[in-house]
């Protein structure tokens, strides 16, 4: 134990008394994991706090590491000389900001502490008088996002901001880990624990997370200790069935036929909140749930990342004071925010993913040990099954985990200028330093020094060029930006969230009701319609990066189609309705949401066969459009994109070919202009094993998706910037697609590691090589279910209908061209 | 001078379309592109932003290739030859190691929005040999622009040359819009971008893009009366209608 003086003594059980005070008087006791988590920041400990949302790890962290505070405040006299914030709070939305401000400010509120321990909060939201404020005295504690963090790494007087921060506390961590956003975490972490005499005690903060030792470790090097709440809470999924009578489509998303039972369902609720997946699908469930209850105006609002902050906030607001009975949002509403429980959680359309359904689940029952209840509605036919599956998955409580990006090159880059428009860097401490952060352990010297090259010189295969110089070395040695016009433009471009350039939409001559993009706005002419924030609103004009709306009479409307969405199923998840599927094939049929799905199993079973884990059903059908095979291996679509990939590519050496894919987490289907022998499918060589990596490699070249990826990296880069409406006039000399970049990269500096890391991000990330290599070698091992059909199949027929498709093909330029030429002359 | 089109260019009037974004008038021996671009690429450095200096020397290595293949003595830009002021700096040993191997090619400009930025003394400086030309020219009876704008209300004079042919269908040329076409793919697949030309109701001919590293826009089909697609090795006509037919077919 420390020695305390007697001063610090009598503070600290002053502290404590009013830790007590603040516990007693809401009727609550310390919880066993939050004295743990106090007992280990005390003895310096870094790690994880593993507890479902609701339980109190913002006050396990806080508190502690306040009294923490009060013990080496004596001991280090020379740090308090320093400027600066002692905690920082990372927060994965800026959204969430304003929630922690207010969570980690009320154990103090009226108290003496409250000054001692002073809240401030540094978002991109923040104004830049109230970052002024905040330069001349620092708050003890800082809630900050990773950009900002890093903003505050770009300026020249970083090390003495920041070289007093004791405790970083990561809020949500499971939303940053696999993310980009988390890299930037950690090489920020990284940085200070490189610079600051004491390294800063880590602690992750999060709910719902698989492998929490590896989530861990991303942050912490070392052995991190793990907290985990003993009682986890039981949840309890249920599905909304249609009746028998009105049957659900077989395809789609938006499953609004399902609107007036889900109306009736929840007639008799005191609160719920609707959750969907897309938020134009948010936009479109508000709109009909208030045409089926229109006396519910006023008790329900929407609320999703889009709309202005004012709007969402007051939407937070009046759901915490009863005021509201029925929210319909999007993942806006998952995280943090202590609100009191909702009565109901409905889940339009699938979760896709343990963890999300879980998360979602806890915003019922929001007290210690309350069950937690979730309803899902299905969208289509098939999502019944999906559910059931959701169940299963949820009682097996095996949760999905996230991995850290490995060796991101881009956020390499970004970093790197960043610090040397800050403090600047030396490279072999720089190099150190990386090794020791989770996604750059394997970076060897020859990638460092070519992202070196590439911020100072432009990359390797470039002549020295005089006019280009990013960054510069100094006579001390060390690495800096020295341009102001180049540092300004790059602090602009800090972080890592690709997203159009946003479109404010705002009433005429009245008031802003959000953003939505540009690439969606520029579509609509005037007079053209949508919905937005719940109103149907006709375009007037759009100026300046403004949309100018009134209320609109009619009703015609396009809703917004924004980007994202589409999740893929994950592998805990495509298990479970495997599992279901094989189950349904023995005929039995357990659960109401399976008895439901029967006549419709039943139906596939009849046309061509079911779908399961013991087999690979592989059906053919030709139509006017050509051959059509459809391949359900029930992995999830992103896996199923790459099968296709490899499939596409291993069929077409022979001779060259292109096929048209769709996919969805069942399957996926390959559109073939000439027809393939059922022999060269069963080939045991185009299911192979070896080669896989390559042939993955190689079909890229013929797919645009590393092109696709390589849209984000070069914006990350540097390369492109990102659009500002102030600035636009002047950086518009800059403006050049990313495509562009693609295009001259690959013909004249080929050996690019941005582009390389682009076919690497598609490998891992997009079609999930690791589960890819399962996936093939589960096929290895099961019998082919061949079905030719004369009807496309109801699982099938999703995929005849869906429009995103990917074009896979071998064939040269000239050839295609000349091939859809033909086609349109017909 | 030659006399018939060599395989893969399009003939329409007297005038040749040729694959690689040009055009040549071989009764006076003239090349024609427009949007050049020149020193994107260094202007790009210049702000920070790497781009490999290949693709100024590339696109003159280009136009070269296409002076010796069409056999033309002049060469005309219709605007835009130069990115910006930034990119005119380092251009001047490129320009005249370019000059040197064709030295009796007459160099016309017309200004374009770009040229004009960058200055039209400081490219007369920078660029020796260069004819530069403001908004708009008739050259042996074509009208020439950067901005079809500046060619609506013109009309073609009556002191055109009395061998320039009656009723030509291509009335003016112009550049600036960098136009491409999206061209569907009946396999349901990602359509294709291609750089076109095309022949707008006003009969004037807009040219793709000449310069490597730009961009383009897609034309709005409603403005062509003609479209004629760069298809890699050849340039091909395609009716609008059939093009815009297959965009819903295929959708």
């Amino acid at each position: 134990m420390i020695d305390l003086s007697k001063s610090s003594e009598e503070s600290f059980s002053a502290f404590k008394a009013c830790v007590d005070h603040y516990f007693a008087a809401r009727g609550w006791k310390p919880l066993a994991f939050q004295r743990e988590t106090w007992r280990a920041i005390a003895q310096g400990q870094s790690g994880l706090v593993h507890a479902p949302t609701g339980m109190g790890k913002t006050q396990a962290l806080w508190l502690g590491a306040c009294m923490q505070s009060l013990r080496f405040h004596k001991r280090s006299k020379a740090a308090s000389t320093l400027n600066g914030p002692t905690l920082l709070w990372l927060t994965p939305m800026r959204a969430l900001a304003s929630d922690s401000l207010s969570a980690l400010r009320e154990p103090f509120i009226d108290t003496l502490w409250a000054s001692r321990f002073d809240v401030g909060m540094r978002t991109g939201d923040s104004t830049s008088a109230e970052r002024q404020r905040q330069a001349r005295r620092w708050p003890f504690a800082l809630i900050t996002t990773p950009e900002s963090l890093h903003l505050m790494l770009s300026r020249a007087d970083a090390t003495s901001v920041l070289g007093r921060v004791r405790f970083v506390m990561v809020d949500e961590w499971h939303e940053l880990i696999g993310s980009k956003r988390g890299v930037m975490l950690q090489l920020a972490l990284a940085w200070l624990r490189q610079q600051l005499e004491y390294a800063p005690q880590v602690w992750a903060l999060s709910a719902s997370l698989g492998d929490l030792e590896a989530a861990a470790s991303a942050l912490i090097p070392g052995k991190p200790r793990m907290i985990t709440s003993s009682k986890p809470k039981s949840i309890q999924v249920h599905c909304l069935l249609p009746q028998a009578s009105s049957r659900l489509a077989w395809a789609g998303h938006l499953g609004l036929s399902m609107c007036e039972p889900l109306a009736q369902y929840l007639d008799q609720s005191k609160s719920a909140l609707v959750f969907t997946n897309t938020r134009s699908q948010a936009e479109l469930w508000y709109q009909a749930l208030l045409e089926a209850r229109p006396q519910w105006a006023g008790r329900i609002a929407l609320h999703h990342a889009s709309l202005d902050l004012s709007v969402r906030r007051w939407v937070e607001q009046a759901l915490k004071a009863g005021q509201l009975s029925l929210v319909v949002c999007t993942s806006s509403l998952d995280l943090g925010v202590d609100f009191s429980p909702v009565e109901e959680v409905i889940q339009i359309g699938s979760p896709k993913g343990v963890a999300r359904l879980i998360q979602r689940a806890g915003r019922s029952g929001h007290q210690p040990g309350a069950i937690a209840k979730i309803t899902i509605v299905p969208t289509h036919a098939l999502e019944v099954v999906e559910a059931a599956a959701a169940a299963k998955a949820v009682k097996a409580g095996e949760l999905e985990s996230r991995t850290p990006p490995q060796r991101p090159m881009d956020v390499l880059a970004q970093f790197m200028v960043t610090l040397a428009c800050g403090p600047g860097f030396e490279p072999p401490q720089l190099y150190d330093m990386l090794k020791q952060t989770a996604s750059f352990s394997d970076l060897t010297q020859k990638d460092f020094d070519w992202a070196l090259l590439f911020v100072s010189r432009g990359g390797e295969s470039l002549r020295a060029y005089p006019d280009h110089h990013r960054v510069a070395i100094g006579e001390d040695a060390v690495w800096r930006v020295q341009r102001s016009d180049l540092m300004r433009r790059h602090r602009m471009n800090v972080g890592t969230i690709m997203s159009d350039a946003a479109v404010q939409v705002k009433i005429l001559n009245g008031s802003n009701l959000g953003s939505v993009e540009e690439s969606f706005i520029s579509r609509l002419r005037r007079g053209d319609c949508f919905i937005f924030s719940g109103r149907l609103l006709e375009l007037v004009r759009f100026h300046e990066m403004t949309a100018y709306v009134r209320k609109a009479s009619r009703t015609k409307a396009a809703v917004p189609r924004w980007n994202g969405g589409k999740m893929p199923l994950s592998s805990e998840m495509s298990e479970a309705l495997a599992a279901c599927l094989q189950e349904a094939s023995g005929s039995s049929y357990q659960g109401p949401a399976m008895r439901w799905a029967k006549e419709l199993l039943q139906w596939q079973k009849d046309r061509s066969s079911l779908p399961h884990a013991g087999h690979l059903l592989i059906e053919n059908y030709r139509s006017r459009e050509g051959y059509h095979w459809f391949l359900y291996p029930l992995q999830g679509r992103q896996v199923h994109l790459g099968l296709a990939a490899i499939l596409g590519w291993r069929l077409a050496k022979a001779r060259p070919r292109s096929f048209s894919i769709a996919v969805n987490d069942y399957g996926f289907e390959m559109l073939c202009a000439e027809p393939i022998e059922q022999a060269q499918w069963l080939d045991p060589e185009l299911w192979a094993l070896d080669s896989l990596t390559q042939d993955c490699t190689e079909s890229f070249n013929a797919t645009e998706l590393a092109q696709r990826r390589f849209r984000e990296i070069a914006r990350i880069a540097g390369l492109v910037q990102q659009g500002f409406p102030s600035k636009q006039a002047s950086s518009r000399q800059l403006q050049a697609s990313s495509s562009l970049f693609w295009e001259v990269f690959n013909r004249y500096d080929g050996d690019n590691l941005l582009l390389e890391q682009a076919h690497r991000e598609v490998l891992n990330q997009e079609l999930e090589h690791q589960r890819l290599v399962c996936a093939l070698s589960r096929i290895g091992q099961q019998s082919f279910c061949w079905q030719a059909i004369e009807k496309p199949s109801p699982f099938a027929f999703p995929l005849m209908l869906e429009r995103l498709r990917e074009s896979l093909s071998n064939e040269k330029l000239q050839e295609r061209l000349a091939r859809m030429m033909a086609s349109l002359l017909e | 001078m030659r006399t018939d089109p060599p395989k893969g260019v399009f003939p329409l009037g007297d005038l040749w379309l040729w694959p690689g974004f040009a055009v040549t008038r071989p009764a006076y021996s003239q090349l024609i592109v427009a949007d050049v671009h020149l020193g994107k690429a260094a202007s790009f450095r210049a702000q920070g932003v790497p781009v490999p200096d290949q693709v100024t020397e590339e696109s003159l290595e280009r136009l070269s290739g296409l002076i010796r293949v069409s056999r033309s003595s002049s060469l005309s830009v219709l605007g835009d030859l130069i990115h910006d002021r930034k990119a005119l700096s380092g251009l001047l040993p490129i320009w005249e190691r370019w000059r040197e191997q064709h030295p009796r090619l007459e160099l016309k400009l017309i200004v374009g929005n770009h040229d004009r930025k960058a200055g039209r003394s400081a490219i007369e400086k920078q660029l020796p040999g260069l004819q530069v030309h403001e908004e708009k020219l008739l050259d042996q009876g074509l009208l020439m622009a950067h901005e079809a704008d500046d060619l609506i209300d013109v009309q073609t004079p009556a002191d055109a040359p009395a061998d320039a042919p009656v009723n030509a269908p291509v009335r003016g040329l112009c550049g600036h819009e960098h136009p491409v076409v999206l061209i569907p793919d009946a396999l349901k697949a990602k359509h294709i971008r291609r750089p076109c030309f095309y022949l707008d109701h006003q009969q004037i001919l807009h040219l793709p893009a000449f310069g490597s590293f730009t961009g383009g826009h897609p034309v709005s089909l409603a403005q062509c009366k003609r479209l004629f697609i760069d298809m890699v090795g050849a340039v091909k006509e395609l009716s609008p209608l059939a093009l815009d037919r297959g965009r819903r077919r295929y959708r």
